[in-house]
């Protein structure tokens, strides 16, 4: 059964649909390293929105005339999952996920250091497996983690967070019916520590004032991000610490 | 105490340090590009990264490969590198070529004499760039493993060369001191 329209997005009490103020994230989930075969992998939620990244290289590029003498090329493929939405999706690659593929693969290639490794290539799988708004958000959050934990050498790690305005107010972090019946959607893309946006796009109408707003609250939701990342590293990480730590005191 | 640093975290400055391995400059300050520990060499005002994850496993100038041979020419051999000693584990081959002159520290006639195709070797890698190029010429390079190009058994080591122990046959091949099979023991009387 497809869920309706809500009749109301935001309560009078200034509450969305899913009881979350105005300003606040959905509840944020991550993991990394969470495949075997993969060289650096990572999976995030959003909310109800469930991401897998597997990221695989550098590694030798196939075919080979694509191989840049310079650099490495990032290659991105997004996709969604037959079950990851509530009508199946035919699993073959839309319109839609070639170009989130390409909009992703332009948001991490700023961050990854791509000359370290020339003649090669840097694959990057996204999957998602449930989808409930700010897909592409999710997806380039775990792909920079994913890249991380593959030892890829980046400037900074890549936070993206969707800005939206419903019933003429701005919400951060939209869900999929927030999007649906909202007026507008902002997601936008950056390295907090470097203080550079890498993906800003639109969708719907906002005044110039709004888009300042927008893009104010979406920094702010890009940095609380980024302490999940952070925090999501170093929780994975802190055990092999310890063994180094156990080993240099035992050696 | 070492401290966990992440990628674009601030390790100082570059009036305190020189970016080292697994760190850059950016505007001034020098900050990490991996997930490592963060390590200052302060005799030579370094700031570098151990990184916490395996090499990223790409042929460097110097690294020690093990491949298998995948076709022999006439003074050429296309070789396809499997590992990287000290890297992890690679998703996808490497493709590499090893010439005759670098199949021993003398002369060696044909390219054959030193290798065939199939065989498994430990060769070192010569360029940083594609086509990667090999050699054997050190002792400790050379073949680890073959099987009989006969009969498919595996073959042992033989007096510098390797033999097959089902068919009987001899084959001149470049030998590295870690080849898997060992020749028997001989029984004495």
């Amino acid at each position: 059964m497809l869920s309706s329209a809500p009749t109301k997005l935001i309560s009078d009490d200034g509450r969305r649909a899913d009881g979350r103020r105005l300003d606040q994230l959905r509840e944020i989930k991550m993991e990394v390293s969470t495949l075997k075969n993969a060289d650096g992998s990572a999976c995030v939620a959003y909310g109800k929105t469930r991401v897998m990244v597997a990221v695989y290289g550098p590694r030798e590029l196939h075919p080979k005339h694509l191989a840049l003498p310079d650099r490495a090329i990032l290659r991105c493929r997004y996709h969604m999952a037959p079950f990851s939405v509530e009508v199946r999706k035919s699993p073959a690659p839309s319109r839609r996920e070639i170009e989130l593929s390409k909009v992703i693969r332009e948001a991490l290639e700023p961050a990854v250091f791509t000359e370290l490794y020339p003649r090669t290539s840097i694959d990057v799988f996204i999957e998602v497996l449930q989808a409930d708004g700010s897909t592409r958000c999710a997806s380039i959050t775990a792909a920079s983690l994913a890249l991380a934990d593959a030892g890829v050498a980046m400037r900074d790690l890549v936070a993206a967070v969707a800005v939206g305005k419903v019933e003429g107010k701005l919400v951060l972090d939209v869900m999929d019916v927030e999007d649906k019946y909202g007026e507008a959607d902002l997601p936008v893309a950056m390295m907090p520590s470097k203080k550079a946006v890498t993906l800003i796009q639109m969708d719907g109408q906002l005044t110039f004032e709004e888009f300042k707003e927008a893009f104010n609250l979406a920094v702010k939701g890009c940095n609380q991000i980024y302490d999940f990342q952070k925090e999501a590293l170093r929780r994975h990480f802190a055990p092999k610490i310890e063994e180094l730590e156990g080993g240099m005191s035992s050696g | 105490m070492k401290r966990l640093v992440l990628p674009g975290e601030v390790l100082g400055t570059i009036e305190e340090y020189i970016a080292g391995k697994g760190a850059y400059e950016d505007g001034g300050e020098i900050c990490a590009q991996l997930v490592g520990l963060a390590i200052f060499k302060n005799d030579r005002k370094e700031a570098l990264v151990e990184p916490l994850v395996k090499e990223v496993a790409v042929p460097k100038k110097g690294n020690f490969a093990i491949g298998q041979v995948e076709g022999v020419k006439e003074d050429l051999a296309n070789v396809r590198i499997l590992q990287l000693e000290g890297k992890r584990r690679l998703t996808k081959p490497f493709l590499a070529v090893l010439h005759v002159s670098q199949c021993g520290r003398g002369f060696v006639k044909s390219i054959g004499d030193a290798i065939g195709i199939g065989d498994f070797i430990r060769a070192r890698v010569l360029t940083d760039w594609p086509p990667y190029q090999l050699s054997i010429a050190e002792r400790s390079c050379g073949v680890i493993y073959a099987l009989c190009p006969f009969c498919g058994k595996a073959l042992v080591q033989y007096r510098g060369g390797l033999k097959c122990l089902d068919c009987g046959k001899l084959f001149k091949r470049k030998v590295a001191p870690s080849y898997v099979i060992k020749p028997p023991r001989e029984k004495r009387p």
